[in-house]
């Protein structure tokens, strides 16, 4: 299943998306990194953040809503304990990042260059602070700056995700005219869940992001219409992976490579089975895009 | 394998509680105070952590409130001979965490009781006297014991009763370890706070891996957010910031 991207090589398109794995301490006691085609970190900010109060989790069909409010310890304390485990193990590192500002994102990016890991993955979904503004990934302008000066202040690939928006296609040329050299897709939908014998949503926040089965129709749609208008884009599809099937059906959809985040929360050993599984299929990962165009 | 396939062996049910035992296809080792995860593998997607009454040897019994789409399931899908899956077992040891190891009231609501009813059983010297309470005597359907106590007849709740216990034996205390919903532990800690006691609670959260790597389960000890399935469940309350929890 080896295969290469972007000068990486990885040995299947099974990588563990941003979040639900954490950053890995728990998941490699679990499961061996040496069997993965890579390893998402969780999403770490310049600052330190507490994350939201509970609850932060609610079931739904098919799915979970989560609102974890990007805890994290901040990158100062990730680049001075969190990077020699990430380097030990063995799977290609992709680091989330997110950041307030363009500032924020760039330095992260420029002190990331100095590590081995090869990718960093940028989560556009915190608001523009320093700009009063919404979602760095929602403004065209900073979005398109951002992409532009992190790509001139590093040599990793640069991947940026985001959620199924309306304007999916804008945002996503916009990072293409900045030099980004790929995409993940899906980031989660906003989701919410009202207790019905209080009126209340159950979520402290209220809203928080829709993941699990009940959203891959949704990721596979937005992989494949991205896919079509840029052709020659890497895409990280994911969104309610926990088969084999599903890794199919998202490499046929567009993916380069497919995370899986969700279903490692179900079954941590979740990954390790689609790898064996997709070992034993017997067909060529080479034109499974081409088929989905006929 | 990672999940463990467990049969249903024999299943009570009154309206609000299940008491299920199910024989694992392998020998796992539960401490008092660790919890497994439940998983149908279809819907509801999500595992789900559940603490038990008793395990020995493959033989697993819990008690579970019915209260969403799982418990549901559990209660009126799921038949003899039917199996679930099962992970863990999670969490740390109620023996381990405390450290008199001896001469400790038990206080647990609902099935917050389970727990405790496992710790009185593999550590009956730890434990002085034990009060599990219930809302009304229901729960007497499908499990017995001599030290649950039933709000709708006692005319008080659980914490009143244990405290009215303690007033009159304190000098024989050395702890509580309480086990409940957050409000439960939260004015069981604001009844005993002002003793010299340890005071520990069990707490309880919507988990999301049960392993303590998708953050899900967060409670704030002094100024550290821990979760609570890796870190816990059982914690010192006087370390236990309850404050934040609230909006």
């Amino acid at each position: 299943m080896n295969f290469n991207l972007l000068d990486i090589e990885f040995r299947n398109p099974v990588i563990l998306s941003s979040g639900p794995a954490g950053n890995g301490e728990e998941i490699f006691k679990i499961i061996p990194a040496s069997k993965l085609g890579g390893f998402t970190t969780k999403t770490i900010t310049l600052e330190p953040k507490e994350g939201n109060k509970p609850p932060r989790i609610v079931d739904v069909y098919g799915g979970i809503i989560n609102s974890i409010g990007l805890q994290n310890e901040g990158f100062e304390k990730f680049m001075n304990q969190g990077i020699d485990f990430l380097e030990s193990l063995d799977t290609n590192i992709i680091v989330s990042i997110g950041g307030y500002s363009k500032e924020e994102f760039v330095y992260m990016v420029s002190t990331l260059n100095k590590t081995n890991f090869p990718f960093i993955e940028l989560n556009l979904s915190c608001p523009n602070v320093k700009e009063g503004k919404g979602p760095i990934g929602q403004d065209k302008e900073v979005l398109y700056n951002t992409i532009k000066e992190c790509k001139k202040n590093t040599s990793k690939k640069i991947f940026a995700k985001f959620g199924p928006e309306s304007n999916l296609d804008e945002m996503v040329k916009v990072c293409v005219d900045g030099g980004i050299d790929g995409i993940t897709l899906i980031n989660c939908p906003q989701g919410m869940r009202i207790d019905i014998n209080t009126g209340k949503p159950i979520l402290m926040r209220g809203f928080g992001g829709l993941s699990g089965p009940a959203i891959k129709p949704i990721a596979v749609a937005n992989i494949f219409k991205i896919k079509k208008l840029f052709p020659k884009l890497p895409v990280i599809g994911m969104g309610g992976i926990i088969n084999a099937d599903d890794v199919i059906e998202f490499l046929m959809a567009g993916s380069n490579l497919t995370g899986i985040g969700t279903g490692v929360m179900i079954d941590p050993e979740i990954p390790i089975k689609i790898v064996d599984e997709l070992s034993f299929k017997k067909f060529s990962y080479d034109n499974l895009y081409s088929k989905a165009l006929k | 394998m990672f999940l463990i396939k467990g049969i249903l062996i024999s299943k009570t049910v009154c309206k609000d509680y299940i008491v299920a035992k199910f024989e694992l296809e392998k020998e796992i080792n539960v401490e008092p105070g660790q919890f497994l995860m439940l998983t149908n593998k279809t819907e509801p997607v999500m595992a789900k952590p559940f603490s038990v009454v008793s395990c020995e040897k493959n033989i697993l019994t819990v008690l579970i409130r019915v209260i969403g789409r799982f418990t549901n399931f559990l209660k009126n899908d799921l038949m003899l001979g039917d199996h679930i899956y099962f992970r863990g077992s999670y969490g740390n040891s109620y023996y381990n965490t405390i450290i008199s190891k001896s001469n400790y009231i038990l206080i647990g609501a609902g099935c917050g009781s389970a727990p405790l009813l496992h710790f009185e059983k593999k550590y009956k010297d730890s434990v002085v006297k034990s009060f599990y309470g219930f809302r009304n005597d229901e729960i007497t359907k499908i499990m017995q014991n001599e030290n649950f106590f039933f709000d709708e007849i006692e005319k008080k709740n659980i914490i009143e009763t244990a405290y009215e216990y303690f007033v009159k034996n304190s000098e024989n205390i050395k702890g509580i370890i309480s086990s409940g919903t957050f409000n439960m532990n939260k004015a069981v800690f604001d009844k005993f706070k002002n003793f010299d006691l340890e005071i520990y609670c069990a707490l309880d959260e919507r988990m999301g891996c049960g392993v303590g790597m998708c953050k899900g389960c967060p409670i704030k000890i002094e100024k550290e957010i821990k979760m609570i399935c890796k870190d816990g469940p059982l914690f010192d309350a006087r370390k236990i910031d309850f404050n934040w929890n609230e909006v």
